[in-house]
């Protein structure tokens, strides 16, 4: 589903330039749950918003579902994003002015989405977050967790290919970050391709593979031996 | 502590380079505005101040009953100046004042120009004080042939010489001599001459106006010291009853000049309403300027939270921040200033042209700084209060913590105050809009007459006596259509009375009908159509010397039956008999109502009418002057188009409706930099909204719809506020015209959609730049 090669992304401001990431070589197949670790400043976000499709790299390759996306447009890269990615961030990042159905529903709005199928998707998806009693609150009014969890259910709404989580329990204390953790290994199961990054070890171990980043480079594959259905028939 | 607190704002001034000039701007071009204006009002309310005592003087007025009303005029009967002085001493000085004429023909030294001149009494001088430069101001006009003159009249006819002594001729009859030169009158008398002669000689030469019954002239008294005017003008009333007539229905009173400029004589208000207009406008454009500051330093207010949470930390008390606040805004708005009187001196000359006033900036004078001092402390305070209030109630801990969400808190004050600017800009527009149509309106309706293509030439007395021989030569050009005579302008007329008696007239019912006089070409030069009789005999008019021809309104005042050969009795015991009457016209400017009016046959014409083939302007006027110029060769020939004329008419309004446009304009801008400044602030307050949306795949042209979206409800408010406003002032303005409009409805929508138009513009870029900002840099770090 992704892969990279010599991947590398320069950051250049009037007098500095950084290397975030250098010579990234990776392959992540459909129904892989990844995990990307590393100290802070190691280039895991970066490499998150390439393989999210919202930065371009500066050098290498990249291929996302059967197209080389390294030097694709702005637009390009929307049209591509919008019906095959979804994401989750540590902060949440969701729309204070409007409801849990609402924010839910944006990225169907985008995908220009009838407004029957909206509702029905909407309602489907946040009863699968146990959140179908709350659409009518605003983010301000639910705890951590529960926005967390709206916000997976926007990630997930679309039925997209790939979920892209930035530490999704960075904000959450243990109890709600179990529960965010057990939805997506849920979503995991049922066959979506998951990145994550996190600083957590402990949510690391749900993943089927962890890859130790470090000053840009990868460092260590990790690689664990119970792998989800989908990725088996692939293999096989 | 406060050169701290300067450096802080020095600073904050700098590194905020966007809001500064936006700040800055705003203010300046709001408190040039507001500068500009107010030295206007401030020059309109000095009109007259300048004499000694300028309270004991008064205009001398004299009510006329008619309609059973009395009604203030400012024409007396020649006698009533001498009587009042005579019969009341607390009357000290009195003096007539008036014009002897507008085109005299004066000659020095075989030069010839037309000059107009004014008659005055000898008190003149003791009541008004224009500064004399040459000659003895106590008896300068002592001789009745004594002639006064301002610097730049004695400039104008003698050029370099001294013109104490010297003699000149007016209309190659009348020898005066210059006894006297003043300084030029300031631009805020409305007592105004340049050339000033013995009152006497004017007396002389029109005995007719000594009788009680002709109001002819103006007057002017100074009362003694401790009078009291109440009871003064009680006596006053009595006068005419008194001394004249026991019967009079007249009664003397008198008007203070210093109320004068602004009100009517029967104290209505004149030029005081658009004085109160203007300043009002003056103070709407310095809120609006005004908002914009308290917008922008509110948005700004996270960006400064950390500072004054720290500073409360280490014991600044809310007092100590107020004032900081209060100062900065001080601070930037004494910068504002002095943009303000740059920008203000650079546009003074289009002010002054657009206003027809020669006002200064007077750097020397204390009324400047206290007008400049005035405008830049209360902007400061108004501007600053709000934002120094808020700023300083931070609770610290939250702010340090960085728990605090800035600007969230005042964000429906800022929407209030964005839509208040709204609501004075779209209503300002409006309002001037529609004034701007109904100006259009008046000047383009149809009056009945037809004024285009006709030249009318100035009458002196020779030409009168050939006034037949002129008209019959003009009217053997080829390109000449017709000619006729008159004593007005057939759409100026303002001689009237109301001695009128017919048949079957309620005693009681006095209307004052005005006189216009014609000769039997008048109708068709003029395109005057008939309703019913006949126009005026042209082969033998002396048949129709006691023969007159009324208008519409008239007839209907006589009968609601054919009035032809019915017969009116004059107040100067002539009977006349009605043998035509003509469709409605507007005798008067159409600001009026349609007047009643009786056309007779004039002997006395003062203006000639030439109805040219259109296309041959140029040629006529040759042909006037080689025409004119042999039976009048010693008067050069003064002449105008009547279109021209008539249009002049509304130059008053013009200017009016400039100052508007330009107000309204300035409105706008100032209120879209506020706008501006709030959009980027806005902007930078969505970015991780707009960073969300993106990353869901929301288009640049739906993130720009959501930002105007937002904007536009805001002016649709403000839109909805300003409609019934405007509607009911308007309404109120239209009811002194009796010709109007409908409202203009279609102009809510209008100005509506230009508004809404304009802020899109203006928040296009902002949203342009927040729509295309990479979403990854704001959601990476929140």
């Amino acid at each position: 589903m992704i892969q990279t090669s010599n991947l590398s992304k320069v950051f250049r401001t009037e007098e500095v330039e950084t290397l975030a990431l250098s010579n990234i070589n990776l392959h992540i197949k459909k129904g892989e749950f990844v995990a990307i670790m590393g100290p802070s400043g190691c280039g895991k976000s970066t490499l998150l918003n390439i393989i999210g499709l919202l930065d371009n790299p500066s050098a290498g390759n990249f291929r996302f579902i059967e197209n080389e996306v390294a030097h694709y447009t702005e637009k390009q890269r929307t049209k591509l994003r919008k019906s095959n990615i979804g994401f989750v961030f540590q902060s949440f990042n969701l729309i204070d002015e409007l409801s849990v159905y609402e924010n839910v529903e944006l990225p169907l709005v985008y995908q220009k989405v009838p407004v029957s199928e909206r509702k029905r998707k909407v309602a489907e998806v946040l009863k699968r977050v146990q959140l179908d009693h709350r659409s009518k609150h605003f983010p301000q009014q639910l705890s951590g967790g529960q926005q967390q969890r709206v916000a997976i259910a926007r990630a997930v709404v679309s039925n997209p290919n790939l979920i892209l989580a930035d530490e999704p329990t960075g904000n959450l204390d243990s109890a709600n970050g179990r529960e965010v953790m057990d939805l997506l290994s849920e979503l995991n199961q049922e066959g979506t391709t998951i990145v994550m990054v996190t600083h957590s070890s402990s949510d690391a171990e749900r993943a089927s593979r962890t890859i130790q980043l470090f000053d840009g480079h990868i460092v260590s594959e990790n690689h664990k031996k119970q792998v989800n259905k989908a990725v088996q028939t692939e293999i096989l | 502590m406060i050169i701290n607190n300067l450096k802080i704002a020095y600073r904050n001034l700098i590194r905020n380079k966007g809001y500064s000039f936006i700040n800055i701007v705003g203010l300046a071009i709001g408190m040039a505005c507001t500068i500009l204006l107010l030295l206007w009002v401030n020059h309109e309310m000095s009109y007259d101040t300048f004499h000694n005592d300028p309270e004991r003087v008064y205009q001398v007025g004299n009510y006329q009953t008619w309609n059973g009303k009395r009604n203030a005029m400012p024409n007396l009967p020649t006698p009533l100046i001498d009587a009042l002085k005579e019969k009341y001493p607390e009357i000290k000085y009195a003096t007539h004042f008036n014009a002897w004429g507008e085109n005299l023909l004066l000659e020095y030294n075989g030069k010839k120009q037309y000059e107009s001149i004014k008659g005055a009494d000898p008190d003149f001088f003791k009541i008004f004080n224009f500064p004399v430069l040459q000659g003895n101001i106590e008896t300068c006009l002592n001789d009745i042939n004594s002639l006064v003159l301002t610097e730049k009249s004695a400039k104008r006819i003698f050029g370099n010489e001294n013109p104490i002594g010297k003699t000149v001729n007016i209309d190659n009859r009348q020898p005066l001599t210059v006894t006297a030169v003043v300084k030029d009158i300031p631009t805020n008398s409305s007592i105004r001459f340049e050339l000033l002669m013995p009152f006497e000689l004017m007396r002389k030469a029109n005995p007719w106006s000594e009788n009680w019954g002709s109001h002819n002239y103006f007057g002017y008294a100074k009362i003694a010291e401790g009078t009291n005017i109440d009871v003064l003008n009680e006596k006053l009333d009595q006068f005419y009853i008194d001394h004249v007539d026991k019967e009079s229905e007249k009664y003397a009173f008198l008007y203070p000049l210093l109320k004068r400029h602004l009100y009517y004589l029967d104290n209505s208000p004149s030029k005081i309403t658009q004085v109160k207009m203007f300043f009002m406008i003056a103070i709407f454009i310095l809120i609006i300027a005004c908002f914009n500051f308290m917008n922008l330093s509110t948005a700004r207010a996270a960006k400064r939270a950390k500072e004054i949470g720290l500073k409360k930390a280490i014991g600044a008390t809310y007092p100590q921040l107020i004032k900081q606040f209060i100062g900065e805004s001080l601070l930037i708005t004494i910068i504002s200033a002095n943009f303000a009187i740059i920008l203000a001196h650079l546009f003074l000359p289009q002010f002054n042209s657009l206003m027809n006033r020669h006002l200064i900036l007077d750097y020397s004078s204390l009324e400047f700084w206290l007008i400049i001092v005035g405008v830049t402390l209360v902007t400061g305070l108004v501007a600053g209060a709000y934002p120094a209030f808020y700023l300083s109630s931070f609770n610290p801990i939250m702010v340090l913590k960085g728990t605090f969400s800035g600007g969230k808190g005042s964000n429906r004050f800022r929407r209030i105050l964005v839509v208040m600017q709204f609501i004075l800009a779209s209503s300002l527009l409006i309002c001037t809009l529609t004034i701007v149509l109904q100006t259009n309106y008046l000047t383009n309706m149809d009056i009945g007459l037809n004024k285009d293509n006709v030249i009318a030439i100035n009458i002196n007395q020779q030409m009168q006596k050939k006034i037949e021989t002129i008209k019959g030569e003009l009217m053997r050009s080829s390109f000449i259509e017709n000619v006729s005579y008159g004593s007005h302008r057939p759409y100026y007329v303002f001689s009237n009375g109301w001695g009128e008696n017919w048949e079957g007239k309620d005693p009681e019912f006095k209307p004052l009908i005005t006189y216009p006089y014609v000769d039997p070409e008048f109708f068709d030069v003029f395109k005057v159509k008939f309703h019913s009789g006949r126009p005026f005999n042209a082969n033998n008019p002396a048949a129709d010397s006691s023969c007159v021809i009324i208008n519409e309104t008239f007839a209907k005042m006589i009968s609601n039956e054919l009035v032809i050969d019915k017969m009116i009795h004059t107040g100067n015991n002539e009977d006349l008999r009605i043998i035509g009457v003509v469709k409605d016209y507007h005798c008067t400017p159409n600001t009026r109502k349609l007047q009643p009016f009786l056309l007779r046959l004039c002997d006395d014409p003062r203006f000639l009418f030439v109805r040219y083939v259109e296309g041959n302007a140029t040629k006529t006027v040759q042909e006037i002057q080689k025409i004119c110029g042999k039976y009048n060769p010693e008067f050069p020939l003064i002449y105008n188009f009547l279109d021209d004329h008539y249009d002049n008419l509304y130059e008053g309004q013009r200017a009016t409706i400039s100052t508007l446009l330009y107000a309204s304009i300035l409105a706008i801008i100032v209120s879209c930099l506020g706008l501006f400044g709030l959009a980027s602030f806005n902007a930078e307050e969505r970015t991780k909204e707009i960073g969300v949306r993106k990353v869901l795949g929301a288009s640049m042209n739906q993130l720009i719809l959501i930002f105007s979206k937002d904007f536009s409800k805001w002016i649709l408010i403000a839109s909805l506020i300003s409609w019934p406003i405007t509607y009911f002032a308007m309404e109120v303005w239209f009811q002194d015209y009796p010709f109007r409009i409908d409202f203009p409805f279609w102009l809510f929508i209008a100005v509506f959609l230009m508004l809404l138009i304009i802020s899109t513009i203006t928040v296009a870029y902002q949203s342009w730049k927040s729509a295309t900002k990479n979403p990854v840099v704001s959601l990476k770090y929140e």
